[in-house]
């Protein structure tokens, strides 16, 4: 090891708190960064094996009524059609012990679980499912409580609790669990749905396109559709996905690339941190770089020897980011795969990961510390050498030294910490940019999170209901109301008719335009239903054929306000209806329609009755909502009414809001990253300016100052550096949220409106003022520990 | 026979910006210093003596004027040539000794030539020992210099000037930090310098070294006053004599009115 090189080793060793600071600085981007490359890379790998591996259908197709196994037969012999599989959904309820109250399931029922083609369903443990034996998704054992392999559950028959026996637990690929879910999967067999009193015929297909492409997979869907309307078959709902692509991919690239943005936002912030510190250090190093021109060093070998302590920091940072990034990446895909149900392979090193580190961790560093190096490295040795002693320098020859020299009637203490604090004015501003950064970060991704929750909670709130109830047949509503309105707690009921229809323009009536729409009865003279509308105007009294469309469906079709669709309800008559308004909601996959139930009833032939009631609780707290659904429920079943599901507006919402929260808390645990960048940042600007100062500290001691007064002047320093960057970072923060969100909802595909976070500005106060204090603690605690005598002392 | 000039400064002017205006710190000055003689610069605080030495060290350039170091123009060189060239041919002793704090005595006087290349790797441990040796500091070799009172950081600068063996020593109030007693050890080693055919020029406030050093140049506002320098010995090239004891006997000199300490040697 050359002399030079020993220098730079031993400066990094006798300097291990600086030397900790900008390897923590370049480790915390470089981390960010392998962490979320290789969350993202194994993420991707494993999707897309999962996917591989399930052999996925490519067009699924809600069917009703629902078909059998002839029917199933025809579909797979169409043309086009490679395979196709017939699943049977159906709502029951379960309890996993007899005390257990009873709960929402669902049951999956496929033809024979030991023959699959497609959609593989995979058993986990035990054995499959047979007669009087069931199964369950394993995504669901948990969050469920289901009992062990072996064990008994029940389900609802006719009000009895009828016992299976738990045989087994299976992957199923298009299954998700909580939080995306509230209710468990089972599978069963065909014999077993008859056995609980449901039907075996298929009310969806899985079909697989031959030679996938969209457009064949197009054409496979409207041909299908159009023969099973020919034997009276609906098709409620379809759904095409390329079998190369997980159906949740689309979602997790949105949200993988904005973990990406912010890692290099944190690896920016990082950067300028190095960029501060190595400024800080050559200034203080100034002397020496002197001393080493005078005996004979070339500013490129001088250049030289501290990139070459630059390239160590990177090493150094390295060794930290690189097996941390590696797991962190690991445990990220793995938290977020379980999400979706997909398997994580055992911890693995990604080399291309690392090798990005690698580059990162050395090629950025050294790229923002040249210029600063080769700056530094240019001072001449009368500049170098002279730098003894107090006053060099030109402090009040600028504009802002005067400006602050006049604010008068501060303590003396508080006066130097302002004075100080814009001293070193590209020092200042550097660590400025940093803790800005992170306070706009911050008040962004709270922000995000915040409209996500006031946008869900507008769209529940337009929709009024705390508890709704569907009926398994279409209920006299004369009969259903007062029998409802006569429960506890309930404040209002409204019955309403949901329906399927098919629609399209009228100067179109090709049948290959048709879509899928959910249509939504709502009574006259509602109260519950006062959605804000994104277009148009609201349902009113005198309105006939009138609608209001989900503004995504009206957009994919072309429709404004005032045009006209037609509605075809399944008996070959359409009716046209005027869009009156959009809406925005989370129902049927943004295929809704909502219009007068009495219009609705005319053409369904239902008039008097309704399919689902909306009821409004007069206390409507969780425990409240859920202990009306199950009364509710009761109340109707006493009666012979059948109840199809139920559903309590608080547990819809939280599901709604699921995807968003997991996504904002991995926001902010890359902004609580950002924000430590910031911490270090200002830490590091105190310290390196108490190195500098340690002649001034040791003046103000000499004429009389306490420890205390030095730390105040420090401490200030830091206070003040981090509420300056608070007030520049809340108008920022306004803006910037702003646009992140608009981009957030494209990435989910959520419309949901902007509403900045104004708590979020007072939290960040809160933060920023504790990250300030707590980061200059240290350098003023240093600072009030020099004494007299060492301070003046030539280094 | 006589030697011929090493250091040639010629009509140099340096002003400096400061908040009042330009100020001229030298004023014109020149001067020649043979190969072989001890110079010494005094002048009071503020009369251009430092700048004086940067000029001839090239730490500092000349606003106008010409410095020649052993033939060649350096004020016109490039900062590189001029760092290069200062490390062969220039060893420079500060007041504050200036030792890089994280390297030890040794590896401060390997320095140079790790940066000059001058000496094969595995002969700089040598040289390095050799100089420390000259200087009575092998004991302390592989210390730190913080960890070496004030004489023994001076010694070790001297070795760590002398490593490259530049024909030319320049020290800036090179004893200015010292005691009386560690000054006058090292001002010895200084002669002992001269004596084995060193050419070296300190600027000093000390009177009793000033009065034992062969030619001193007295500087005052800026120029050199005329027919006011002081040469102890003609024999520049030749030992230093000093009294019995290391000290020489002092005599008064007169200067701008002011008495002034000189040493009277026994070549005198």
């Amino acid at each position: 090891m050359g002399i030079a090189f020993r220098k730079v080793w031993r400066d990094m060793r006798n300097n291990l708190g600086r030397t900790a600071l900008v390897v923590a600085s370049i480790a915390i981007g470089v981390l960010a960064l392998g962490l979320i490359v290789s969350g993202r890379t194994l993420m991707a790998r494993q999707m897309m094996v999962s996917q591989a591996e399930s052999h996925p259908t490519t067009l699924r197709l809600s069917v009703g009524p629902a078909i059998d196994d002839a029917t199933l037969r025809m579909i797979r012999r169409q043309p086009g059609v490679e395979g196709a599989r017939g699943v049977i959904f159906s709502g029951i309820r379960w309890k996993p012990s007899l005390e257990a109250a009873w709960t929402d399931a669902t049951l999956t029922a496929i033809d024979d679980y030991t023959d699959q083609t497609y959609d593989l369903i995979t058993l986990r443990e035990g054995g499959w499912p047979a007669t009087g034996r069931v199964a369950i998704e394993h995504s669901h054992v948990a969050p469920y409580a289901v009992p062990p392999v072996g064990g008994t559950l029940f389900f609802e028959v006719n009000g009895r609790a009828k016992p299976m026996t738990l045989a087994g637990v299976v992957r199923d690929p298009r299954e998700i669990g909580p939080p995306f879910t509230s209710q468990p999967t089972f599978y069963v067999t065909r014999n077993t749905l008859v056995s609980l009193g449901l039907s075996d015929r298929f009310n969806s297909l899985q079909v697989a396109v031959a030679d996938f492409s969209q457009e064949r997979a197009e054409a496979v869907q409207h041909q299908l559709t159009d023969r099973l309307e020919t034997l009276g078959v609906g098709v409620n709902d379809s759904e095409i996905t390329a079998p190369d692509r997980h159906f949740l991919q689309d979602v997790m690239d949105g949200v993988t690339m904005i973990l990406t943005v912010m890692a290099l936002l944190s690896l920016g912030m990082s950067t300028i941190l190095v960029i501060n510190t190595i400024n800080a250090i050559l200034a203080q190093q100034v002397p020496q770089i002197g001393i080493m021109k005078t005996i004979g060093g070339l500013r490129g070998q001088i250049t030289g020897l501290y990139l070459a302590g630059v390239i160590i920091y990177g090493l150094l940072s390295l060794m930290l980011a690189m097996p941390i990034g590696a797991f962190g990446g690991w445990a990220l895909a793995r938290w977020l795969m379980a999400l979706i149900n997909v398997t994580v392979s055992d911890f693995e090193v990604l080399p291309s990961t690392l090798g990005i580190q690698f580059v990162t961790g050395l090629v950025v560093p050294v790229l923002a510390a040249f210029w600063p190096i080769v700056q530094g490295s240019a001072i001449s040795v009368r500049e170098a050498v002279s730098q003894y002693g107090l006053g060099t320098g030109n402090y009040g020859s600028r504009w802002i030294d005067r400006v602050l020299a006049r604010v008068q009637g501060l303590p003396r203490t508080w006066s130097m910490a302002l004075r100080n604090t814009f001293r070193r004015m590209s020092r200042a501003a550097l660590t400025e940019v940093t803790l800005i950064g992170a306070g706009v970060i911050f008040m962004m991704v709270i922000s995000a999170q915040h409209s996500f929750e006031t946008t869900l909670a507008t769209i529940f709130r337009g929709f009024g209901y705390d508890v709704i109830l569907g009926f398994s047949t279409w209920q006299r509503i004369d009969r259903v109301t007062p029998l409802l309105e006569a429960q506890p707690n309930v404040d209002r009921v409204e019955l309403w008719q949901f329906a399927n229809a098919q629609t399209r323009l009228p100067d179109d009536p090709d049948t290959v335009a048709d879509r899928e729409l959910l249509v939504r009865g709502i009574p006259r003279d509602t109260q519950l239903f006062t959605p804000e509308l994104t277009a148009g105007r609201p349902l009113l009294p005198e309105d006939d054929r009138a609608l209001l469309l989900n503004q995504d469906l009206a957009g994919e079709m072309g429709v404004g306000i005032g045009q006209r669709i037609q509605l075809d309800f399944g008996d070959g008559t359409a009716q046209e209806w005027t869009v009156v308004g959009l809406i925005y909601d989370l129902a049927g996959r943004g295929r809704t329609a909502y219009l007068y139930r009495d219009t609705l009833a005319r053409d369904l032939g239902f008039v008097g009755r309704g399919s689902v009631a909306e009821i409004r609780l007069q206390t409507n707290s969780l425990e409240a909502q859920l202990a009306a659904e199950a009364q509710l429920r009761e109340a109707l079943e006493d009666q012979g009414i059948s109840v199809s599901f139920t559903r309590t507006q608080l547990l819809t919402r939280e599901e709604a809001g699921a995807q968003f929260s997991i996504l904002t808390s991995l926001l902010l645990i890359m902004t609580g990253l950002i924000g430590l960048v910031g911490a270090i940042g200002l830490s590091g600007t105190l310290s390196i300016n108490v190195l500098e100062r340690r002649r001034e500290i040791g003046v103000m001691r000499a004429v009389g100052a306490s420890s205390l007064d030095i730390g105040v002047v420090f401490m200030g320093e830091g206070l003040l550096l981090g509420v300056a960057s608070w007030l520049a970072s809340v108008p920022l923060a306004v803006v910037a949220g702003q646009w992140f969100v608009s981009n957030l909802n494209e990435t989910i595909d959520f419309n949901g409106a902007y509403y900045f976070a104004e708590h979020s500005v007072w939290i960040w106060l809160g933060i920023v003022v504790s990250l300030s204090l707590l980061a200059s603690w240290l350098p003023a605690r240093r600072a009030a520990a020099i004494s007299v005598r060492e301070s003046l002392a030539y280094e | 026979m006589t030697q011929p000039d090493l250091v040639h400064v010629d009509t140099v002017r340096k002003n400096y910006a400061g908040p009042a205006g330009e100020v001229t710190v030298l004023k014109g000055v020149s001067l020649h210093v043979r190969a072989g003689e001890f110079v010494g610069v005094r002048g009071p605080s503020g009369s251009g003596k430092s700048t004086l030495i940067n000029m001839i060290t090239g730490i500092d350039r000349p606003t106008s004027g010409a410095i020649t170091i052993a033939g060649t123009r350096i004020d016109q060189m490039s900062e590189n040539t001029l760092a290069r060239y200062r490390g062969l041919k220039i060893g420079v002793i500060f007041q504050f000794f200036q030792l890089l704090p994280t390297l030890t005595v040794l590896e401060n006087t390997m320095l140079p030539m790790e940066f000059c290349r001058v000496w094969k790797p595995r002969e700089r441990g040598e040289r390095a020992y050799m100089l420390l040796e000259q200087v009575g500091l092998t004991d302390q070799a592989h210390k730190l210099p913080n960890t070496l009172s004030g004489g023994q950081q001076q010694r070790a600068a001297i070795a760590r000037a002398l490593a490259n063996d530049p024909p030319l020593l320049v020290g800036d109030e090179p004893t200015g930090n010292l005691d009386s007693r560690t000054a006058d050890r090292v001002f010895q080693l200084f002669a002992d310098l001269v004596a084995q055919g060193k050419t070296f020029i300190m600027v000093t406030h000390d009177n009793e070294l000033a009065a034992r050093i062969p030619r001193v140049i007295q500087v005052q506002d800026g120029v050199l006053l005329e027919g006011q320098e002081h040469h102890v010995s003609e024999r520049a090239t030749g030992p230093l004599h000093l009294g019995p004891n290391g000290h020489s006997a002092v005599t008064d000199l007169h200067l701008n009115g002011r008495a002034e300490h000189v040493p009277q040697t026994a070549a005198q």
